[in-house]
């Protein structure tokens, strides 16, 4: 049986949406978020990470895990103890599979009884989970779940688990020794072929009192032929063929075993996802952030929404960061200039992981939020403070972009987080120029912070298309909000506050903001 | 006989061997990918034909047929199974020689003589239903339609079908246990494991009805002690059949042909080297079948070499893909730029693809134009074996008589860093001419060299320069781009290296 929790019936995913997994892990500061999700369990983790970085286009998919993921929440308890269970059940197995491998012996009859051992474990899990699932038949009230359930009662019935049991109990009793019948033809250049074991059977050795017995069943029977086991080269061959037909019927179970244990893997992968959603949702919840599920349209809806946050921020620093609001309407490009630390990372930061949560099917960290699927998510942030001229930076720069572009399509969104700034400013707005023409020609929505004061502000001038303006607010006191404000690209000389912030000792540190420059400053990571 | 390489003058596997191996295979690395080969095939036999270049533009041709029907997975899904059935055939005759007792002999041949021509009507039926687009497979086609419809063949294989189902009806028993072992010849096709299997199948349901045991109690080629056993009961019971086997294994020899075992070699070399350059595409590299041309325009996207790239995607290292255009009325490509730059590896990618083509393969590089050519010269300068720079310099000297006299209007011509053991003045002069007389004889020259001077010569040279920049790691990267040969901007030369200028990434877009 399929388990069809996560992906919808039938669902396959075509190509990686986001295949620079690190850099957005990295640039989005998702650790923290992951740990939420984790609580300290290192397989949750991984699976988490795995699908939250393995963004769907399918929308019916998606869809799907949203509705399975609403149930999930709603019966958080259940998931945990499910997830238990098939955690235990795969840590049994693999751990009886540990020890078979350090006393690995290549006699057949021994691998027969490994396949038999393994079955019986098996067969005990399955039970294990099979009195969880009737335990908990009911709490859900979404028809996945509730499929999963009814699909999974009727392929375990009690008749199939008692059959299992009764062929491992069978097969183990053999362990005394038994009795095999085998049937062949003749093939090839007169070997043998069309081997076929008949049957296995219960074969007691004769206690030596017992002569009677012991003679009338070594009697042969009529057009029977005696295969002499005085002649030590026929004896050997009988035991050979003897092995080869254990090891055949061991073989039968392989499948089965693989099969049953493939099962188990999946639903522990699956349920890892749900119980790391559960965790990082009723975290959430205790903390006060705001929490929604999307609405993911068939359209091509612009990312909008109210009060999107930071969220891997407000997880570290454990209170909630400031808000902003994105009023997509038809922009493709977005350019976010103005004061150091005044927010812009984090803004594009948020937009880019309420769209990754979104279209993973999880719920997003913000009021409310609409969106649509992008055939691709891509981050290019600068990955050093170091923003000076330099060579080797520009070429790292852009061999990452290249890389970037190698996999992107048309109608991607991708987050620009000072890019081309290793350069002269000249040369930066002239690649920025190109760059971005070529996306917004591509229908590539872009966010992209900038210091290229030339380039941002010569956009404002020509009153670009589809293009909104954003700078980091600040007060008339000269104090920062965090809030994003609509505007002509200001002057501010990079760094140049920052200079003279230090120089007169106010300087205090990102630590409270969520950080401008990410690499070296986000220490969360 | 039917060839995959040659439309007539076929030659004989034996033949093939005496080749000698071509001068400039070494230069190009390809007796390294030869080597490499050969040991991801197991196949060490098969080097020779690496040897066989094709001499015209028919036999370039006619080898490319052969590889786009190799190409189409339906074709080659036929061949696949012609090579392994005939594969079996081979086999059984080669027990057949092998064994010891002379029924078994018998039995063997006779296997030997159904599997052979069953597998050459298996390749006629499936041809009828696909027929094959390449002259070497439609010829063969018809040749063993031929062959199996001549009396002498069709009475052989009636007398071996007959003898081989005789011996496939016989069946015995035998029961196991500690104590005794017996023999009988009640067979029970009851199967213990299917029912099991069918009981289980909630979970896997993937099974056939019968599997056979993985493993034979008795792999060798000759009859166990067990096995000669039973075949001893058995014969009692069939005596007549065991008289008839004797008798047609008296009579009947090898029918195995010399020439369809060469047949089977050369199927074997085009099909394992298809798949070999092919999985490169799995590294996410380009592998395409070249547009062979009569004029010299050529155009070369995404080449690499692909020795260097095999080992670079084992290391997990990057490979650098090249562009290399050249218009008809172009004469020669001149690569200058530093050292280090990655001249020698395009010229080998230059060389690679030129190779590939004339062998009918499909080249590495992502779109490719090529002016057929029935020579390759090369010249890389050697280190080794230099006595003394005067006598390093009249060897060379020396060797580029003998390539003028062969040189061509096909042939492609690859020097590498020439004259450098001679003044700079004397090297430049000595290449201005020995170019002037490559080109009076219209041979394609690739040449790299330190002396930029000579990319400046003529309209007619296409100019690519080595960009080596640096990140302070003091790692290089080897993109080779076609300029004039000196130096431009710096943000310039790495925008349009990785490709990222406005009308590079619209088609990079546009192109998913």
């Amino acid at each position: 049986m399929k388990v069809q929790l996560l992906n919808r019936p039938g669902f396959t995913q075509e190509g990686d949406i986001a295949p620079f997994k690190n850099d957005l892990c990295q640039d989005l500061v998702l650790e923290p978020i992951l740990q939420a999700m984790a609580k300290g369990d290192n397989y949750v983790y991984q699976q988490c990470k795995q699908i939250l970085l393995s963004p769907l286009t399918d929308r019916e998919n998606l869809l799907h895990r949203q509705s399975a993921l609403r149930d999930a929440i709603r019966n958080t308890k259940t998931i945990l103890s499910l997830y238990a269970t098939v955690a235990e059940v795969v840590t049994d197995i693999s751990n009886f599979r540990t020890s078979q491998r350090k006393n690995g012996n290549p006699l057949p009859s021994v691998r027969l009884m490994t396949a038999i051992e393994q079955l019986d474990v098996l067969a005990k899990g399955l039970e294990r989970l099979k009195g969880e699932i009737v335990n908990t038949y009911g709490h859900f009230t979404g028809t996945i779940f509730r499929d999963f359930y009814d699909e999974f009662l009727m392929e375990f019935n009690a008749e199939f688990v008692q059959l299992v049991h009764e062929k491992a109990a069978l097969l183990k009793a053999i362990d005394e020794g038994g009795e095999i019948q085998i049937s062949g033809t003749i093939g090839n250049g007169l070997k043998t072929d069309g081997l076929v074991v008949n049957a296995l059977s219960e074969y007691r050795t004769k206690r030596k009192f017992d002569i009677m017995e012991s003679l009338f069943s070594t009697k042969i029977k009529k057009n029977e032929i005696r295969i002499s086991y005085e002649d030590l080269q026929l004896y050997r061959d009988c035991i050979d063929l003897q092995n080869a037909g254990l090891l055949h019927v061991a073989s039968t179970f392989d499948g089965f075993s693989m099969g049953l244990m493939k099962l188990f893997n999946t639903l522990r992968q699956q349920l890892a996802f749900f119980h790391g959603c559960c965790n990082l949702y009723n975290h959430m919840k205790n903390m006060c952030f705001p929490v929604c599920f999307p609405e993911v349209t068939a359209e091509k809806h612009a990312i909008t929404g109210h009060g999107i946050y930071d969220l891997g921020v407000a997880i570290r620093d454990l209170k909630m960061p400031m808000a902003n609001d994105i009023e997509g309407d038809d922009t493709l490009t977005y350019l976010i200039t103005g004061t150091n630390h005044g927010g812009k990372t984090t803004f594009i930061r948020s937009a880019a992981i309420a769209q990754l949560m979104a279209q993973s099917g999880m719920f997003v960290p913000a009021h409310d939020m609409i969106t649509r699927i992008f055939p691709g998510i891509y981050t290019h942030f600068v990955r050093n403070e170091d923003v000076t001229m330099n060579a080797g930076k520009l070429e790292e720069e852009l061999q990452r972009l290249s890389k970037i572009v190698d996999h992107m399509q048309a109608e991607s969104v991708i987050f620009l987080n000072e890019s081309f700034a290793t350069t002269s400013e000249r040369d930066g707005a002239a690649i920025a120029e190109d760059i971005l023409k070529a996306f917004s020609d591509n229908e590539v929505t872009t966010f992209f912070v900038t210091h290229i004061y030339a380039f941002a502000k010569k956009a404002y001038d020509e009153e670009r298309p589809r293009t909104q303006f954003l700078q980091a607010e600040r007060t008339s006191e000269g104090e920062r909000t965090y809030i994003m404000r609509h505007g002509e690209p200001g002057t501010t000389g990079y760094g140049m506050e920052l200079y003279n912030d230090i120089l007169d000792g106010t300087y205090s540190g990102n630590k409270n903001t969520g950080g401008d420059t990410p690499g070296n400053a986000d220490g969360g990571t | 006989m039917i060839s995959l390489f040659w439309p007539e003058d076929t030659m004989t596997y034996e033949d093939v061997c005496t080749i000698p191996e071509p001068s400039f295979f070494r230069d190009l690395n390809l007796d390294q990918y030869a080597a490499e080969w050969a040991e991801s095939y197991d196949d060490r036999e098969l080097i020779p034909y690496f040897y066989c270049e094709a001499k015209s533009y028919d036999v370039a041709k006619y080898r490319q047929e052969v590889i786009r029907d190799l190409s189409d997975p339906e074709i080659s899904e036929i061949i696949d199974d012609f090579v392994s059935k005939i594969g079996e055939a081979v086999r059984c005759r080669q027990c057949a020689d092998n064994v010891l007792e002379a029924s078994q002999k018998y039995k063997w041949n006779t296997d030997c003589i159904l599997q052979y021509y069953q597998a050459m009507e298996d390749l006629c039926v499936a041809f009828n239903r696909v027929p094959p687009k390449s002259r070497a497979f439609y010829a063969l086609h018809q040749e063993l339609f031929r062959l199996l419809n001549t009396s002498a063949v069709r009475r052989l294989r009636v007398t071996a079908k007959t003898i081989h189902d005789e011996f496939e009806k016989m069946r015995f028993h035998i029961s196991i246990n500690k104590d005794k072992a017996t023999f009988d010849l009640s067979y029970n096709p009851a199967d213990y494991c299917a029912p099991l299997r069918l009981a289980l199948a909630n979970t896997i349901a993937e099974d056939e009805v019968f599997v056979p045991f993985r493993d034979h109690p008795f792999p060798a080629m000759d009859v166990s002690p067990l096995e000669s056993f039973i075949l001893k009961q058995l014969e009692k019971e069939n005596r007549q059949v065991f008289l008839q086997l004797t008798s047609f294994g008296e009579r009947c020899g090898n029918v195995l042909s010399q020439d369809v075992l060469d047949l089977l070699r050369e199927i074997r070399f085009f099909r394992d080297n298809l798949n070999f350059l092919n999985k490169m595409k799995d590294e996410g590299l380009p592998i395409v079948m070249p547009l062979l041309v009569k004029d010299k325009e050529l155009y070369l996207d995404n080449c690499y070499d692909f020795v260097l790239a095999l080992r670079n995607t084992k290391a997990k290292r990057e490979v650098i893909l090249n562009d290399i255009m050249k218009a008809n009325f172009e004469k020669a490509i001149i690569v200058t730029g530093p050292n280090q730059g990655g001249k020698t590896t395009l010229a080998r990618a230059f060389g690679q693809c030129f190779y590939f083509g004339m062998m009918g393969l499909p080249v590495p590089a992502g779109v490719c134009k090529l002016p057929y050519i029935t020579n390759i010269f090369t010249h890389f300068a050697n280190e080794e074996g230099a006595d003394g720079v005067d006598g390093r310099l009249a060897n060379e000297i020396t060797r580029i008589r003998d390539m003028l006299s062969q040189v061509d209007h096909r042939s492609i011509v690859i020097l590498n860093e020439l004259f450098t053991s001679a003044p700079t003045i004397d090297a430049l002069a000595m290449s201005r001419d020995l170019l002037k007389r490559l080109l009076a004889n219209n041979a394609i020259c690739f040449y790299v060299t330190h002396t930029y001077e000579i990319a400046l010569d003529s309209e007619d040279y296409v100019s690519l320069v080595a960009t080596v920049v640096e990140d302070g790691t003091c790692r290089r990267t080897y993109r080779i781009v076609r300029k004039r040969a000196d130096g431009v901007a710096y943000a310039n030369s790495i925008v349009s290296k990785y490709k990222l200028d406005y009308s590079h990434i619209n088609y990079r877009l546009h192109r998913k």
